[in-house]
């Protein structure tokens, strides 16, 4: 799997008739729209509908050079696209409007009360977004890594294991676990610093 | 890298800052020598926090995970919440069959240990049983695929969350206190039981609004506990919105995690932010998505924006509550949400609240509230009632509320908010001042009982404030402070507002004035007490109708303040606002624009045009523009004041039912009454919702309506609200204040509109006398009296009582505002005309000429009252058989009027009998002619 930069991505979708370049490029940004829809109260029907809106309208903007990578970073511009968007279809899903209809909000411990505050939208955002960078990072560190090395960084990170307790599951010394830990941790690091290079 | 390296364990362990004290120090010295693993610990620091990024966010994917059919004994009906903490599904329960809230936490989140804290604290939440806590049924876990899953089963509230329910109804202030107050009682409830929330919220308080009156339910209690022990995890596992969602409600002691200091206290405080947020719409601190580290320490260092700062009509005791509850250090706050609770009650009640420094007028306007009966002469000061038309009334307000804000500053026994502008010794000087001051009102209020005051007038068994203000003044006056001059000036600052609230103005006057003698001597004359009261007593001039003294004091305050280098920007605006109010009712309009323009600037400058304050501002100058002949101008000032008020309150505020009723006045005289009828009857209903059916504003509103009923010829309907607006204005203050008498004046000149002379002249005496005993004969209000009757009897043919009558009132009028004001000259019109009917042709003549010089201009002459002036001269030249003097002055009216004259010269009166000319302040008689 050959790791692809943000601005490869870009550069390709200049292109109108490259398909290809137009999957890469929603693969890549279609997740992390889709989870702000959803945070912003949409039902997954509509936040599909959303990213795709979303898309497009970026794409058609990024073609018409309307994004300007020197005057904010490409997941702020993006914001801005898919947080009108979102706004649209929730008015739409109002009722008598039609359409999609607003996620029942029960409590602010637990969940993302749909609001049009910008600012809370703007935090529901950045979440997302770094959680689908990461995502995509980790995907790539996956099957960069030996499978034992990738496991040992999974239950010390993801799943919060202490890691004497993963040496034992892994038959593996700690400082080994703590390698792996750094290790992969690391390539990420560097996984996402290219990832969100636009230029 | 040396022998000695640590391995990566230890180097992690140190990033992590966990390893004790002397490890920590050897790796130290260790790094100092070895660039290798200071490299590595700045790498391992950097995915440190890379692994938090990860665990925080988890895949990504959380949103989209599939429904569970069944949670333990639960069957799942849908998704319902989704956050940084779980899931929160609708599930239905077999036995008892009921719809419950299912809260499932994220794996991963709780380790062995706590989940058996998890069972064994979740049995007390379980015990929690109040109406407004939504109840905790069970805790349990579920065996998933990856290991134990703990849940809660909660009570399914229906109903929206805290905020949006009181948008979406409307509520106005009272209702959101109320709701604050059972929200108090349930979190006390919890407290009682041992169980702190810890993550108070509008969002974790539902409203069941199907309940009757809607019942609020908190969510979650002690859960944030019950799953994390060390309340930051609540922050950590949350999305980044929902960071600033929980900071924002953070004590400062958790803000900081201090997690031992975090007790009810915590709680008490995320109360006052909540009641913050729905009295205001806003956060007591900034908080942001950007930087969450600059939240949290505005948190606990920044004091926080006051309720009164964004909302004046929060000023008093709402600002106290709510500021005390969010007081920094714990044992400033509230002890209990109870305390808190107790204290929304009282002043729902109207009764003093416990947490109000009680030195300061505010105890006696607590008491005149509750005792309107007995309280003589309350009067709403802010109002100006001219001729029907109210005028600049946010302007006057504004100088009681400066004062009394002043006063609530330097009564506030708060240390730590002296602290912020004060040195330590200072705030121990002020708060041992105040103790002095409030043991002395408590003295005075002690002591003002009909047993104790026998010498005084007391009739049965009631005493009046007035009685005891009294009582208190000649205490002082005998010297009982007069070691403590500091103490001295508050006492009297202090009785000096409240008789000023009773319109005693003489004597409030006479109270403040000594204050300020003591405050020259103590502090000397460029000082900032001194400004204030002169600052008050600008005001109070300005309403015992000595204009000249009160643009003089109101001058020499904003002199004083520009001086000194502590004074705030915001309080020179105050002060110059009261200057342009002042000079606005003297007829000094330019001036007074000049300075409204600038003040509306910096109001702009400071608080945006979205505030109150902007508002305010901007209904006053409107008020000068309405004046002055740009109506155009004035209803697009005013409808940018109304649309802030729209957006800031749209439930309603007494203030923007004053815009409303000043607009609908406006477009009264623009003849559209037909827009301005509505916008009337919009701030009759907003008042009276807002302030009851009582209050002195509607009073003035109901005689606005009046006016402008007269205006569109429903006399019986004008005649109606005129006799409502009186017959509550006898209600409240008895039968004699400064406001009955403009009622009594108003309906006299609308009786007299009506041809009905006998009553009308009844009671025009009787708004006469009632003006010449409550303010004496220099004020303008009793030449304004003098002028209307004179008019009257001048319509009856009694001329030569007429003349004395306006005589009289040029006497006074020329004494306080001088020649050159239009008012005036109005006056000496008239009088021009008398003097011609009594064939005193030489001295009408000079009457009417001064009065010309003053209204009529050099071009044509378009103006009524400039006309009026032109046609008596016509006649009165007629009369003296002086044709060719009343040809040239004939040819300066207008061509239509030109012909009028003629026939009307014989009836003089007819003429000006269609102008209006009732009065009923200080600037409405100066005008006939509009």
């Amino acid at each position: 799997m050959t790791w692809v930069t943000t601005a490869t991505v870009l550069q390709k979708l200049r292109d109108y008739e490259n398909r290809e370049a137009w999957g890469s490029f929603a693969e890549r940004f279609r997740k992390p729209v889709v989870s702000f829809a959803r945070g912003m109260g949409l039902k997954t029907a509509d936040a599909e509908d959303v990213a795709q809106e979303t898309l497009l309208a970026f794409a058609e903007a990024y073609r018409n050079g309307k994004y300007d990578s020197t005057k904010g970073r490409l997941s702020k511009f993006l914001f801005g696209i898919a947080y009108r968007q979102s706004l649209k279809f929730r008015r739409a899903g109002a009722p008598g409007a039609g359409g999609g209809k607003l996620a029942q909000p029960e409590s602010g411990f637990w969940s993302e009360v749909p609001d049009e505050d910008e600012s809370h939208a703007s935090g529901v955002w950045d979440t997302q977004w770094e959680s689908s960078v990461l995502a995509e990072c980790m995907q790539q560190a996956r099957v960069e890594f030996e499978p034992m090395t990738f496991r040992a960084f999974e239950l010390v990170v993801r799943e919060e294991m202490p890691p004497p307790q993963a040496a034992d599951e892994l038959g593996i010394p700690i400082k080994s676990v703590y390698n792996a830990k750094h290790r992969v941790l690391k390539r990420i690091r560097e996984l996402r610093d290219t990832y969100e290079s636009e230029a | 890298m040396s022998q000695t390296c640590p391995d990566i364990a230890e180097l992690e362990q140190f990033s992590s800052d966990v390893l004790d004290a002397q490890t920590s120090s050897a790796i130290v010295e260790h790094l100092n020598q070895c660039p290798d693993c200071a490299a590595l610990v700045a790498d391992l620091a950097e995915n440190l926090k890379l692994a938090e990024a990860i665990r925080r966010g988890g895949s990504g994917n959380a949103a989209e995970e599939p429904c569970p059919t069944m949670i333990g004994p639960y069957r799942i009906l849908r998704k319902i919440g989704q956050g940084g903490m779980g899931t929160v599904y609708e599930a239905e329960q077999d036995n008892p069959r009921r719809v419950v809230a299912l809260k499932v936490v994220r794996p991963g989140l709780m380790s062995a240990s706590l989940l058996a804290r998890f069972r064994q604290e979740s049995q007390v939440l379980g015990r929690l049983r109040h109406a407004g806590i939504a109840q905790v049924y069970e805790a349990g876990t579920h065996q998933a695929g990856h290991g134990p899953q703990p849940y809660f089963v909660m009570e399914r509230v229906a109903g929206p969350p805290l905020l949006k329910h009181a948008q979406d109804h409307g509520l106005n202030t009272h209702q959101r206190l109320e709701l604050l107050s059972l929200i108090c009682d349930a979190v006390h409830h919890a407290h009682q039981h041992g169980v702190i929330h810890r993550d108070l919220k509008p969002d974790n308080i539902l409203v069941d609004d199907t309940a009757q009156p809607p019942q609020p339910k908190i969510l979650d209690f002690g859960v944030a506990r019950v799953i994390d022990p060390s309340i930051q995890q609540t922050t950590l596992h949350t999305s980044a919105g929902q960071i600033v969602g929980t900071v924002a409600y953070m004590s400062p002691e958790q803000a900081t995690g201090d997690v031992v200091e975090i007790d009810i206290r915590s709680d008490v405080y995320a109360l006052g932010v909540i009641a913050f947020q729905l009295l205001s719409g806003r956060l007591p601190h900034k908080v942001s998505v950007a930087s969450i580290a600059d939240s949290v320490r505005a948190i606990v260092h920044d004091e926080p924006t006051t309720l009164a700062s964004i909302d004046r009509s929060m000023r008093g005791d709402i600002t106290t509550i709510v500021g005390k509850a969010l007081a920094k250090e714990k044992v400033r706050r509230y002890q209990s949400a109870a305390e808190m609770g107790a204290d929304l009650r009282r002043h729902l009640k109207n009764e003093p609240i416990a947490a109000h420094p009680p030195s300061t007028i505010y105890q006696l306007s607590k008491f005149a509230r509750r005792n309107k009966g007995l309280v003589g002469g309350v009067i709403a000061t802010f109002v100006v009632l001219t001729g029907g038309i109210i005028g600049t009334s946010v302007g006057l307000l504004q100088a009681t509320q400066q004062r009394n804000a002043a006063e609530a500053a330097r009564a506030a026994a708060d240390a730590s908010a002296l602290a912020a502008t004060t040195s330590a010794d200072e705030a121990k000087k002020e708060v041992l001042r105040q103790s002095a001051v409030t043991r002395f009102l408590r003295d005075m209020l002690a002591a003002a009982s009909p047993g104790n005051l026998s010498s005084l007038e007391v009739k049965g068994r009631d005493v009046t404030v007035l009685q005891a203000l009294n009582a208190a003044a000649d205490k002082v006056d005998a010297g009982s402070l007069k070691d403590q001059p500091e103490t001295e000036i508050a006492v009297r600052d202090m009785i000096g507002a409240t008789l000023e609230e009773l319109g005693e103005y003489n004597r409030a006057a006479d109270q403040i004035e000594k204050s300020m003698e003591i405050a020259t001597r103590t502090f000397g004359e460029q000082s900032k007490p001194v400004a204030n009261c002169l600052n008050s007593l600008g005001v109070l001039y300005g309403r015992l109708g000595r204009p000249a003294e009160a643009a003089e004091s109101a001058r020499r305050a904003v002199a004083i303040y520009s001086t000194l280098p502590e004074a705030g920007e915001q309080d020179f605006a105050t002060l110059k606002n009261n200057l342009a109010t002042i000079l606005s009712d003297q007829g000094a309009d330019g001036e007074a624009e000049v300075l409204w323009r600038e003040v509306l600037e910096i109001r702009q400058r400071e608080y945006g045009k979205e505030s109150f304050d902007y508002a305010g501002v901007a209904s006053n100058l409107a008020g000068l523009l309405a004046e002055t002949g740009r109506p155009q101008e004035a209803e697009q000032m005013y409808r940018q004041s109304l649309s802030v008020f729209q957006k800031l309150s749209p439930e309603g505020h007494p203030a923007y039912a004053k815009v409303l009723t000043n607009l609908g006045t406006l477009l009264n005289t623009m003849n559209r009454a037909s827009e301005g009828e509505p916008l009337m009857r919009q701030a009759l209903e907003m008042q009276r919702r807002l302030l009851g059916d009582e209050h002195p504003m509607v009073v003035v509103i109901l005689n606005n309506l009046a006016r402008m009923e007269q205006g569109r010829k429903n006399f019986d309907g004008a005649e109606k609200l005129y006799r409502e607006a009186i017959a509550l204005q006898r209600k409240q203050t008895g039968d004699e204040s400064v406001v009955l008498a403009s009622l009594l004046n108003n309906l006299g000149t609308f009786y007299q509109a009506q041809g009905k002379i006998v009553e009308a002249e009844s009671l025009m005496r009787e708004a006469l006398e009632m003006r010449h005993r409550l303010l004496g004969e220099s004020h303008l209000d009793y030449a304004n009296s003098l002028h209307n009757l004179a008019y009257l009897l001048d319509e009856q043919s009694k001329f030569g009582e007429a003349e004395a009558m306006y005589r009289s009132a040029i006497q006074i009028k020329l004494a306080a505002q001088g020649s050159a004001h239009p008012d005036t000259a109005t006056s000496r019109v008239q009088l021009g005309s008398t003097l011609t009917k009594l064939g005193e042709f030489a001295e009408a003549e000079a009457e009417l000429l001064a009065a010309a010089e003053v209204l009529v201009p050099d071009g044509p002459v378009k103006v009524r009252s400039a006309a009026t002036c032109v046609r008596y001269l016509v006649r009165l030249y007629e009369a003296w058989d002086k044709p060719d003097a009343a040809n040239a002055w004939r040819t300066r009216l207008p061509a239509t009027r030109q012909a009028a004259t003629t026939p009307a010269a014989t009836h003089p009166a007819a003429v000006t009998s269609k102008l209006p000319a009732p009065v009923g302040g200080a600037a409405g008689a100066s005008q006939p002619a509009q």
